[in-house]
């Protein structure tokens, strides 16, 4: 979190506030990163395991965690967050080349 | 200039990818111009059996059918340490296959056209860039219908299908969509990674909001 400027900072506030609310209003990601879970704001994503589901899944695998146990039923561990369109920004920057 | 967008984009790179990585087990991908010529091979069939799966705009240029987005998409695989240009020769890193092999059920669920970049891939396994060149002149433009020597340049040769058109579309869901967006993208990936192994050593510290 330190490594984000502070307005990406208010937006993960904003999301992981949400996240808090409802954790299942996201998307399931695929294996290899199977048992996390997506949740977009903007052009930012959060990438967290809702620890809950984590176990009942048996997805502590695919998770890893180690202190797994510690973790309560209403706990949700935060992975990284970070801005998703750096491929669809250059593209969009492709588009506005002109040929010849 | 024409390019893709949203989620066409990641499927043109996956497809990239698995093209690149299919051409290099048969024979040698050596250079681009075979690469841009695989790929306008492939999305030709595609929109001529009724699909919309690889989404590039070809463009007539020096070589022949040209497009900026799929020169584009090498450079983005490049760069993101999933495919390695040296002296010409392109192939799909560990790291390539790695994303390949994870995204199996993809490969699965879009099996046709797979296949059907396998067999472009398969045909022009030994052929240079220059000889599929050469046969691309020879060849009507699936969009205007002229023969491609005689389009000017500049002039767009192959256009995908719209999708509202097409008889099969490449099938990927919201979670492959943002999958991809991490799996394509070598600081994503790496920092997920570094979050991953954090968590597996314990190095979990409890959320402290910035208000």
């Amino acid at each position: 979190m330190s490594q984000l400027d502070r307005l990406v900072q208010q937006r993960v506030d904003k999301a992981v506030a949400e996240i808090a609310t409802d954790p299942y209003a996201s998307d399931l990601l695929r294996i290899p990163l199977k048992g996390k879970r997506d949740y977009r704001i903007g052009d930012y994503r959060v990438i967290f395991a809702i620890c809950e589901e984590c176990r009942r899944e048996n997805w502590v695998e695919f998770n890893k965690c180690s202190e797994c146990k510690k973790h309560g039923r209403n706990d949700f561990i935060l992975f990284d967050a970070g801005h998703r369109g750096r491929i669809y920004q250059e593209i969009a920057r492709l588009q506005k080349i002109k040929l010849g | 200039m024409k390019v893709s967008s949203g989620a066409d984009s990641l499927v043109n790179l996956f497809l990239l990818l698995y093209a690149i990585e299919r051409a290099s087990r048969r024979g040698y991908l050596t250079g681009r111009v075979k690469l841009q010529k695989l790929l306008f091979e492939a999305e030709k069939r595609m929109t001529k059996s009724g699909w919309v799966g690889l989404n590039y705009v070809f463009y007539r240029w020096k070589h022949g059918p040209w497009s900026p987005e799929a020169q584009w998409g090498l450079e983005w695989l490049v760069r993101n340490g999933l495919v390695t240009e040296a002296e010409a020769l392109i192939e799909a890193t560990a790291d390539g296959r790695r994303v390949l092999d994870d995204a199996r059920e993809l490969v699965e669920s879009n099996k046709e056209m797979m296949k059907l970049i396998e067999s472009v891939s398969d045909a022009h396994a030994l052929d240079t860039g220059r000889t599929m060149e050469d046969a691309v002149y020879g060849t009507p433009s699936p969009t205007t219908g002229q023969l491609i020597d005689n389009i000017k340049p500049g002039e767009t040769v192959l256009e995908p299908l719209e999708k509202s058109k097409a008889s099969k579309l490449f099938r990927m869901d919201d979670s492959w969509v943002q999958t991809l967006e991490i799996l394509l993208d070598k600081s994503s990936r790496e920092s997920l990674q570094q979050a991953m192994n954090d968590a597996q050593q314990g190095r979990i510290k409890p959320y402290k909001p910035l208000a």
